[in-house]
């Protein structure tokens, strides 16, 4: 094995010694008899071999227990290939590509300066001053999580928003989508296309439309009434979103909001925002609330506007009914008379019974099942069995021409009034001449006229209805005497949504005043003192918690939608119960009265 | 604790900060009242805005302390600002955000915010602890100096050895090449630093010679203080004996100025090791409170 071994000063860069070996076995160490005579403290005497292995191989091959540093590496034994490097102590060798003759190059580069010095160079490479973080530096950290963040969590979704199909693709992917955005998890309501983030969001930088909203919720009606719409500025700047807060979970309380800021914080003080309305301001039902308007129908020339009467004006609390009845009367504590079944004692359910549909409301009152019974429509002495039919003032009088008719052609009717052609019974096979007949038509309608009187002023109709004469006059020989309309609303309370099958623990008489009504002028509900009893407002501690929406509700317009459109057919989910048209809302609008 | 960043200028920022904190605080519980809290209504937008406010002063740290040049408002000023500032920032956020998390962006800057505090918290631990215990391991020599030392006394140890036997020169030598004073940083900051260096060095020295002469099977069984006394009853040379003495001397003077510099590095990685999360997470939060922000205006 020749080999070719090579000095290098360190300060001037040159080879300043050249020594030439032929011998199996290269010898390295720092003892005097070895082939390379190492100057390094940190060599051991016989350090290390280079030999020629059978497989034709140079080796290096560290004598125990010492070791080489080998291409930045610690070994006892390695393959010497052309441009390796490897050190003992600090003396540093590179395997050169050997030309002919050589079999092997070395190169070594020598230490200089004193032995401690290069001791102590030795223990300053153990340092470290990196901390083997070789490659990690904090500025390129910090770059490359900076972008990452802004390229996998901005610059993909906006690219998925610009290029709808990429956005599409990329919420198939984790992290990298829109969905990433996404602050909180979609109501159950809208989860079904939760995912699908550009239903709602439908411009880069503009909050959700309130027309993402009416796509879908095209039939809600709008905030309140229309007549209010113009005057309420402030309801019509707010979008569907300023209120309805998605994002909030699959409860999403803040979805249906049920706090009671979202209402006082313009009712605490209402005519800031609207100057002209007749409404008190309201901050809480328990502490701030003013006393509940009824809508009633005053004595008053124009029935179609029934007015809002607050429950403490008693003065002005009364209600044109245009029925005679007391309820402390019926609801005598030794009973009523009754035709049939002697004196019965009657109490509230006996008339007002609950909707069937869900009792939140009661029924409307049926003169058949409620009154017919003790309250007979029999005119006619003769035939107590006969009654005028109820409901329809128009026809009484053609009803009593007819019966007075029929019961003059028979004869044998004895009544002073009657010619003697009525008083007498027609025998068999007798007929009347015509002028027999004419008088037989002149008086039965003279007579029923003057039965029609009697009965709608005073016996029969006039008992309960307020009768007046017809000043109408088309009408006056048809329909001379006329049923006054019931004044009276079925929902007093029509901005409120009281629920009685809620409250069917309690008494009636609770609430209403029945049993000291002498009147149906009465208006008998007792008023928010008495909720108050139960009910506390939203903070209340010691009684039943309400806030507003808990009586009151929302979007409340009979007639408009969202968008302003009109409404074909009432939403069934807004309409009232009880009444036929929505309830009115305001001061001034009318609830159409009951007119049975 | 006198002249400390936390007491500088009579706890002024730690005032601050509590007042900042206690206003996050009011805006929060003014908020209870209406819709869950979230970053969406007035007094979360007033408080992210006062978070990511927060964060740019806090960032701005990073930025004027290397501004050497600069003598506007003293470096001990910026950092006491800094402490207590980043003490209220979670307290901001965490308000800001309501309580409310998620697997979302907005999530992924808050929990990169809570890791640069923490991170924070434990540098502001470390910046306290550790100089005091610094110098008192330095006791007035600078690491240089006892890195040369060492080096003085390798190279005594090594003539000593060499002197003795080439065995001992091995086992010196070995000693001096896996002498490792620092390494990478788990490394420094774990290095079995501080244990009795006499006892190894013994049974080393001890059991090197004594397996050179009598049957290895020995060196197991007794202790290093039983192996030197076989070895120096057997030894005829007085100078022989003084010199393994001399070297035994060498050599533990050797392993405590390892050790004292061995500590001295650890405390400097300690002192140095939160960087490496703080700095880049920073502005990895920066990066995510600019996504946040953007994000939700975008999808408003």
């Amino acid at each position: 094995m020749r080999c070719l071994v090579e000095t290098i000063r360190r300060r001037r860069n040159e080879v300043s010694d050249t020594k030439e070996f032929d011998t199996e076995r290269l010898s390295l160490g720092r003892g005097a008899d070895q082939d390379i005579h190492l100057q390094t403290r940190l060599a051991g005497l016989s350090h290390a071999v280079i030999e020629q292995e059978s497989d034709g191989n140079l080796h290096i091959r560290a004598l125990a227990p010492h070791r080489i540093l080998y291409n930045g590496r610690k070994l006892t034994e390695s393959v010497l290939n052309p441009g390796d490097e490897f050190s003992i102590g600090s003396v540093y060798f590179t395997v050169r590509e050997a030309a002919e003759p050589y079999h092997l190059h070395l190169e070594i580069k020598e230490p200089t300066g004193r032995q401690s010095k290069e001791l102590e160079d030795a223990l300053l490479a153990t340092v470290n001053p990196d901390y083997g973080l070789s490659g990690f530096s904090m500025r390129r950290a910090a770059w490359f999580l900076s972008l990452a963040i802004v390229i996998l969590f901005l610059l993909l979704p906006l690219a998925g928003f610009i290029y709808q199909p990429l956005g599409i693709w990329l919420r198939t992917l984790p992290v990298v989508s829109d969905l990433s955005w996404s602050p909180g998890p979609i109501s159950s309501a809208h989860s079904f296309f939760g995912a699908e983030c550009n239903r709602c969001h439908e411009h880069a930088f503009v909050s959700v439309q309130n027309s993402a909203c009416t796509t879908c919720h095209k039939d809600t009606p709008h905030h309140v009434n229309e007549k209010l719409l113009q005057s309420i500025a402030a309801l019509d700047s707010n979008r569907c979103a300023s209120c309805h807060k998605e994002h909030g979970g699959s409860e999403a309380s803040s979805l249906i909001r049920h706090d009671q800021t979202l209402c006082t914080d313009c009712h605490k003080d209402i005519k800031a925002i609207a100057p002209d309305t007749q409404l008190s301001d309201v901050s809480d039902f328990g502490k701030n609330h003013p006393e509940f308007k009824v809508t009633v129908t005053p004595f008053a020339d124009d029935l179609s506007q029934p007015l809002r009467i607050a429950l403490d004006q008693k003065d002005r609390l009364m209600e044109l009914s245009n029925l005679e009845f007391s309820h402390a009367l019926h609801l005598n504590k030794e009973g009523v008379k009754t035709p049939d079944r002697g004196k019965v004692k009657l109490d509230c359910a006996n008339c007002h019974k609950p909707e069937q549909r869900d009792g939140k409301y009661m029924a409307k009152l049926d003169f058949e099942s409620q009154c017919h019974e003790c309250h007979k429509l029999n005119f006619e002495a003769e035939d107590p069995k006969q009654e005028i039919p109820h409901g329809n003032d128009a026809i009484v009088l053609t009803f009593l021409e007819g019966y007075y008719s029929a019961r003059a052609l028979k004869g044998d009717y004895r009544h002073l009034s009657a010619p003697q052609v009525i008083r007498e019974r027609l025998r068999p096979g007798e007929e009347l001449t015509p002028e027999e007949n004419l008088e037989i038509k002149a008086w039965a309608v003279d007579y029923a006229r003057d039965v029609n009187s009697e009965v709608m002023r005073f016996r029969v109709c006039g008992k309960c209805h307020t009768v007046t004469k017809n000043r109408d006059s088309s009408e006056e020989n048809s329909r001379p005497w006329k049923i006054e309309p019931l004044g009276f609303n079925q929902r007093k309370l029509p901005m409120a949504e009281f629920d009685h099958d809620k409250h069917k623990t309690q008494k009636c008489t609770d609430c209403h005043e029945a049993d000291k009504s002498e009147h149906s002028e009465d208006v008998m509900l007792k008023g928010i003192a008495d909720c108050r009893t139960c009910h506390g407002g939203a903070d209340a501690k010691n009684k039943v918690a309400s806030s507003c929406i808990d009586c009151h509700r929302f979007h409340t317009s009979p007639s408009l939608t969202m968008e302003g459109k009109k409404i074909e057919t009432p939403s069934k989910v807004h309409s009232s119960p009880g009444t036929e048209s929505p309830p009115p809302v305001g001061n001034n609008v009318n609830p159409r009265p009951d007119t049975r | 604790m006198y002249g400390s960043i936390l007491n500088y200028g009579n706890y002024r920022y730690l005032k601050q900060a509590a007042a900042l904190a206690l206003i996050a605080l009011l805006l929060y519980f003014s908020s209870l009242s209406d819709e869950p809290p979230n970053g969406g209504t007035w007094q979360g937008y007033t408080l992210g805005v006062i978070g990511a406010a927060l964060i740019l002063i806090l960032l701005w740290f990073g930025i004027r302390k290397r501004q050497y040049h600069c003598t506007k408002n003293s470096l001990a000023r910026w950092a006491s600002a800094h402490v207590y500032l980043g003490i209220s920032l979670p307290v901001a956020v965490t308000l800001h955000c309501g309580f409310q998390f998620g697997w979302n962006v907005h999530t992924l800057a808050y929990t990169l915010m809570m890791l640069v505090v923490v991170s924070g918290f434990y540098g502001l631990y470390a910046y306290l602890v550790y100089p005091e215990a610094l110098t008192a391991n330095r006791n007035g020599v600078s690491r240089r100096e006892m890195i040369a030392d060492i080096a003085k006394l390798n190279d005594t140890g090594l003539t000593l050895a060499e002197d003795l036997s080439t065995e001992a020169y091995h086992l010196v030598l070995r000693e001096v090449e896996e002498t490792h004073l620092g390494g990478t940083l788990w490394h420094q900051i774990t290095m079995n630093s501080g244990l009795p260096a006499m006892p190894l060095l013994q049974w080393k020295l001890a059991g090197n010679f004594v397996a050179s002469e009598q049957a290895s099977s020995s060196v197991t069984t007794l202790s290093p203080e039983d192996f030197l006394r076989k070895y120096f009853r057997k030894s005829e040379s007085t100078a022989e004996i003084h010199r393994v003495v001399e070297l035994l001397k060498v050599l533990n003077e050797r392993q405590s100025m390892v050790n004292r510099v061995q500590l001295d590095i650890r405390y400097h990685a300690f002192m140095k090791c939160w960087l490496f999360l703080h700095v880049p997470l920073s502005c990895a939060l920066l990066a995510a409170v600019l996504v946040h922000v953007v994000s939700v205006f975008f999808y408003w």
